[in-house]
């Protein structure tokens, strides 16, 4: 973990992490060679290193700046080879499992469908959500191609099982019964296979769970939260808003939903975000997450002055259990 | 391109995703033998550099720039001995180095199972 951020850093991280920014509009300060090595780690951490291989301007053919991007190819490289293998296995398992009730969820999912393109978005796993009638039946199709249980949690009433490749220990997926694994926060926030049956690849689906991920998460990466511009881009017409809102009012997600969307509308000057969350109704606490999480408490999330912010992240975890509660 | 620096293949190691490195190369690519890509390799190229995956097998290989073009190079038609002369004329000062490396990343390739020998009808690499 980095010891700090400079500003530069933080406002190169933010620039080239939104895959639709406009490349006009740059940050005022280039940072040092030194500095771009900070950027790429960071964003190697944050999950947005494609974004900073392919937007950093500097990173085109300034030999100051080869030894950065030397290192952000190695990571990007890895990254690559990993997701290339995780979607192929996605696809696999997907058309294996085409007549249970599950639905690939957010990695594969947000890499093909929100982002220009796929490399973008990068990810470490493979994420089902499955009815819980259909787990049984998906843990057989795990296990017919290769696949062992290596974990699953909470104890007392499961809700995730962590599945290991027998030959590839790279290859992981998790089949979650809800987003929402915390038991902390069970009970005030749930998405569960239902939400999304009717069109788990629709872009209101999309939205609701990269905010619910994101939201759970306290967006302690960058990635989430472009996840969550993302799926407000895409979200484009009136009826997938309608959608949208009407699965928001099934999971329970509106505080999360209204806190996410703000955050994502502020730090990536998103009007989008800030037009749905308008649609919504209002969402008690929603001002208060607004203090609570701005841009400094994600982009020092990966840096050691994340202790400065860890309250912030606390009383959000807090306020989404007191939504979930009224 | 800076051929020609060694051509290094790397693999995405079973226990995790680091790619390691793999080393050069003991045998040589007989120079009249037809490297042929083998099926289901998924490609994907970034900028100059490749990588390649199996799904059968759950392998990646990742080629460098120089690997990389030694693969774009083997077509299923073309005999070593060629591909050497084509990376030769480019390189005219080096060329003792090329035929090493070539024949090296080709050795490799075949080890990794993304090329198999041809000579004529026969095949000269494992099944």
């Amino acid at each position: 973990m980095s010891m700090m951020l400079h500003d530069a850093v933080a406002d190169w991280l933010v620039h080239c992490a939104d895959p639709e920014a406009p490349r006009d509009t740059l940050p005022r300060h280039l940072p040092s060679p030194a500095m771009a090595l900070e950027l790429v780690e960071q964003a190697r951490l944050h999950g947005v290193l494609g974004g900073v291989l392919r937007h950093f301007p500097s990173f085109a053919g300034e030999p100051a700046f080869a030894e950065a991007r030397a290192a952000a190819l190695r990571s990007h490289r890895e990254n690559l080879a990993l997701a290339m293998m995780l979607s192929f296995q996605a696809d696999e398992l997907m058309m294996a499992a085409k007549a249970l009730p599950v639905a690939l969820i957010k990695g594969p999912v947000f890499a093909r469908a929100l982002y220009p393109y796929p490399e973008l978005r990068s990810f470490t796993d493979i994420d089902v959500l499955a009815a819980p009638d259909a787990i049984p039946a998906l843990g057989e199709i795990l296990r017919a191609q290769g696949f062992y249980l290596a974990e699953c949690g909470p104890q007392a009433a499961p809700r995730e099982w962590k599945w290991v490749h027998r030959e590839q220990a790279a290859l992981m997926v998790e089949v979650q019964s809800d987003l929402i694994h915390a038991a902390s926060l069970s009970g005030a926030v749930a998405l569960r296979y239902d939400a999304i049956a009717n069109g788990p690849y629709e872009p209101a689906s999309l939205l609701l769970i990269a905010l619910v991920h994101g939201g759970a998460h306290q967006y302690e990466k960058l990635q989430h939260v472009v996840d969550i511009c993302q799926a407000a881009r895409a979200l484009a017409v009136s009826s997938q808003q309608s959608h949208f809102a009407a699965r928001e009012k099934r999971t329970n997600a509106r505080f999360i939903a209204t806190a996410g969307l703000t955050l994502a509308g502020r730090i990536f000057k998103e009007r989008r975000c800030l037009d749905i969350v308008r649609s919504l109704r209002p969402a008690r606490y929603a001002g208060l997450a607004r203090l609570l999480l701005g841009r400094t408490a994600v982009t020092t999330a990966m840096t050691t002055r994340r202790v400065f912010h860890s309250w912030r992240r606390q009383g959000f975890r807090l306020l989404i259990k007191l939504a979930g509660r009224n | 391109m800076r051929f020609p620096a060694p051509p290094v293949t790397g693999i995405l190691d079973r226990s995790g995703s680091q790619p390691t490195t793999i080393g050069l190369f003991q045998t040589m690519a007989a120079t009249n033998s037809i490297p042929t890509p083998r099926r289901g390799f998924i490609i994907k190229q970034m900028d100059s550099e490749i990588l390649l995956y199996r799904h059968s097998l759950k392998k990646t290989i990742y080629l460098n720039e120089s690997a990389a073009v030694v693969w774009q190079l083997c077509d299923g038609e073309r005999i070593v001995q060629h591909i050497v002369d084509i990376l030769a004329d480019a390189y005219p000062d080096k060329r003792a180095q090329v035929a090493a490396d070539v024949s090296g990343a080709i050795d490799s390739l075949c080890r990794e199972g993304a090329l198999r020998l041809e000579t004529g009808a026969a095949t000269t690499e494992q099944p």
